[in-house]
């Protein structure tokens, strides 16, 4: 399968161009590629004393050969429990209680834990947030590199060590030749999570799952390890799933946005449009308030927005669009109908009431004004320092 | 300039390159460690060869001779005679034998039981832990002493042989019966710590199968505890089985052990007679401080994190 791929991808690796302007011609409309991974109506459950929970609530996405899908969400959004579900490795308390994830036409929540075993490393992999405490302290990274490796496909030590020592070097770890022999305390932190995607790469998954891979990093160290994942899935068209809570990061490498919100998806779509024009007040909220130099320049200083009150705890879950509470442009409807995932435009999804006119950013039909809301937004989380706020907008 | 930065973090790197040079290095280090190890080897050469440390038999005991005051280096009795006239000497060369080897069946085989167990109870709680945690109970319960009397009638009038593991094998199975729940407790705890951690999560996705993730990667960061408690287990082996000579059911005469020595020459110490007590007692503190020693400095020189 591996070479076969590559070949693909040395005579398509010209295609990649299209990454930082996407949605164009790539996937407007129904995408005609087959997926390789395709999470559907996926719910998962948490027992818990308080009785049952749910994590994940009905997420849908699609993978494709070649395409970074990037999650977005904050804590307890579920997108980790969702892709630990994907990889069979939820704890006892939690289950899937519905859904299904098509791995080339394998349903992989359908398998026994045996088969499903067998999926994983060789398949669909994944690459944790804390390479530290993702790699064994006792063991030599060239070990764990190859422990796969050797268990399942029978490698000698010597071919072992040697592939250990090709891992290394793919990942552009220098001196790999003596690293191999050393153990994860003796690698910085970008290193080690350079072994850690390594690791995940040993037997040429198809999908690769990144776990945050970055959150535990230095900024300068974060862009170079997003650099090589970019590098590496374009190299072998593998399809990557880049989990993470930080929109920085996604706009850089991903081409496809999953906004997850409350343990479902609240807005999907192709990266370079979600940026230039969200359809879901959440996403818009989100990248309102990345902070930007831009207002340096015109010498004026405004207060970042934020978003106010804080995500729900699954347990107590709002009526209605779980968003109601923190929306600036919740109307009445909104806190008694759960807003289904519509598309307001091709290749855009949305799961708000009145996506259209978010996504065409004018106030929502039905609402009269929209004059109370930015006060509502300038709750005590704000720090008090600044200067007036000339109301909550960006544009 | 650059070169010599460049050349600083290689060079530890290099040493590290082996890691058995780099633990004999670590332990060549502590002269603590060689004075250890030293003393387990003297003690070794002692329970293979016990003819080149003394001449006397352990058995020739004339009554008159008895508690004979040691004589130091060259008289018949360098280290006297004991209540029954019995060479002090002979009998703790000759009691090297089935001393140690008794501490190390017992310990070894209770650790492989009981890190077995612990490690599947901890692994997989469930109806597994229930059965395994249950069984601890009953066995912590049960008084050591009380179980001893029974396996005594059991094996009453059973002619066990007079091999060498033969005169050990009804301490080994007594003590070995009640030995091995430390172990598997300690054991399961740091299961349940070590079994939820990011490593062994990673290695699943990597499609380790459960043996391997128990074996290789759960396993070696929860033996750490153990190892902690088996120097003084050792210790603790070797008078137990001075109680269950006791009973009549220790290392079967006429081997001697240093427990039944140490037994016996406690009644003798307010009796003009302390070196009955003083010789085999020297011997067992030095084998186990050297078990503790050597203990500490493996730990250091095989855990990584440590060595750094």
């Amino acid at each position: 399968m591996s070479a076969a791929s590559r070949m693909r991808s040395a005579a398509e690796g010209e295609g990649r161009g299209t990454r930082h302007s996407p949605g164009a011609e790539r996937s407007e409309g129904e995408p005609k590629a087959q997926p390789l991974l395709e999470v559907t109506d996926l719910v998962v459950e948490f027992r818990t004393s308080d009785g049952v929970v749910r994590a994940v609530d009905g997420l849908s996405y699609r993978v494709e050969a070649g395409r970074t899908l990037a999650i977005v969400g904050e804590s307890g959004s579920g997108k980790s429990v969702s892709s630990l579900a994907v990889m069979g490795l939820l704890p006892p308390t939690a289950r899937v209680t519905r859904g299904s994830a098509q791995l080339a036409g394998t349903d992989l929540l359908a398998l026994r834990p045996r088969q499903h075993r067998a999926y994983r490393g060789e398949r669909v992999a994944m690459v944790f947030q804390d390479a530290l405490a993702a790699l064994n302290p006792v063991h030599t990274v060239g070990y764990q590199l190859t422990e796969a490796l050797r268990a399942r496909r029978g490698l000698s030590r010597a071919d072992a060590r040697t592939r250990a020592i090709e891992l290394l070097d793919l990942v552009k770890v220098p001196n790999a030749k003596a690293r191999v022999k050393e153990y994860p305390h003796q690698f910085s932190g970008g290193m080690r999570q350079r072994v850690m995607i390594a690791s995940a790469l040993a037997m040429d998954p198809e999908v690769l799952i990144a776990d945050e891979p970055t959150t535990a990093l230095d900024v300068t160290v974060q862009a170079q390890v997003l650099h090589l994942l970019a590098e590496i899935q374009a190299e072998r068209r593998m399809g990557l799933v880049l989990i993470t809570h930080d929109l920085g990061v996604v706009a850089g490498v991903a081409d496809d946005v999953t906004v997850m919100y409350a343990g479902s998806a609240v807005e999907q779509a192709p990266v370079g449009p979600i940026y230039a024009a969200p359809a879901h007040p959440y996403t818009r909220a989100l990248l309102r308030s990345i902070p930007s130099t831009a207002g340096a320049d015109r010498g004026t200083r405004r207060r970042l927005p934020v978003i106010p009150g804080r995500p729900p705890s699954p347990a107590a879950r709002p009526s209605g669009c779980p968003f109601h509470p923190r929306c600036d442009v919740a109307q009445d409807l909104c806190r008694t109908a759960v807003p289904p995932l519509t598309s307001p435009a091709p290749a855009r999804l949305s799961a708000c009431h009145f996506a259209a006119d978010v996504l065409a950013n004018r106030p929502p039909r039905a609402a009269e004004r929209r004059d109370d809301r930015p006060q509502a937004a300038e709750t005590p989380t704000t720090p008090p320092f600044d200067e007036q706020v000339p109301g909550g907008d960006h544009e | 300039m650059s070169d010599a930065v460049n050349a600083a973090p290689t060079a530890p790197r290099v040493s590290a390159s082996n890691p058995l040079a780099e633990a004999w290095r670590t332990l060549r280090r502590r002269p603590d460690t060689v004075i250890a190890a030293a003393v387990l080897l003297f003690f070794a050469v002692m329970a293979a060869f016990p003819g080149l440390f003394t001449s006397t038999s352990p058995r020739t005991c004339p009554i008159r001779e008895a508690r004979t005051t040691p004589q130091g280096w060259g008289g018949d009795h360098p280290l006297g005679t004991d209540a029954l006239g019995c060479d002090v000497l002979a009998t703790l060369v000759h009691g090297v034998r089935p001393s140690l080897l008794l501490a190390v069946v017992v310990v070894g085989v209770s650790l492989l039981i009981g890190v077995t167990l612990g490690l599947l109870a901890g692994f997989y709680l469930g109806w597994v832990d229930y059965l395994v945690s249950r069984t601890v109970e009953v066995f912590l319960v049960i008084p050591l002493l009380l179980a001893a009397l029974l396996v005594l009638s059991l094996f009453k009038g059973v002619d066990l042989g007079a091999g060498t593991f033969n005169v050990i094998l009804l301490p080994a199975v007594v003590l070995i019966l009640f030995g091995w729940m430390p172990y598997a407790r300690y054991v399961r705890a740091s299961t349940l710590e070590a079994k939820n951690l990011d490593y062994v999560t990673a290695a699943r996705s990597l499609g380790a199968s459960d043996l391997r993730v128990m074996v290789r990667h759960v396993l070696p960061n929860a033996i750490g505890t153990v190892t902690a408690l088996l120097p003084t287990s050792v210790a603790g082996v070797i008078s137990a089985e001075a109680v269950l000579s006791f009973l009549g059911i220790g290392v079967r005469p006429p081997a001697t052990s240093w427990g039944i020595q140490i037994e016996q020459g406690s009644q003798w110490v307010l009796g003009g007679a302390p070196h009955i007590l003083l010789a085999p007692l020297a011997c067992l503190v030095a084998t186990v401080l050297a078990l503790v020693v050597l203990g500490d400095a493996l730990r250091d020189a095989l855990d990584p994190r440590l060595a750094a």
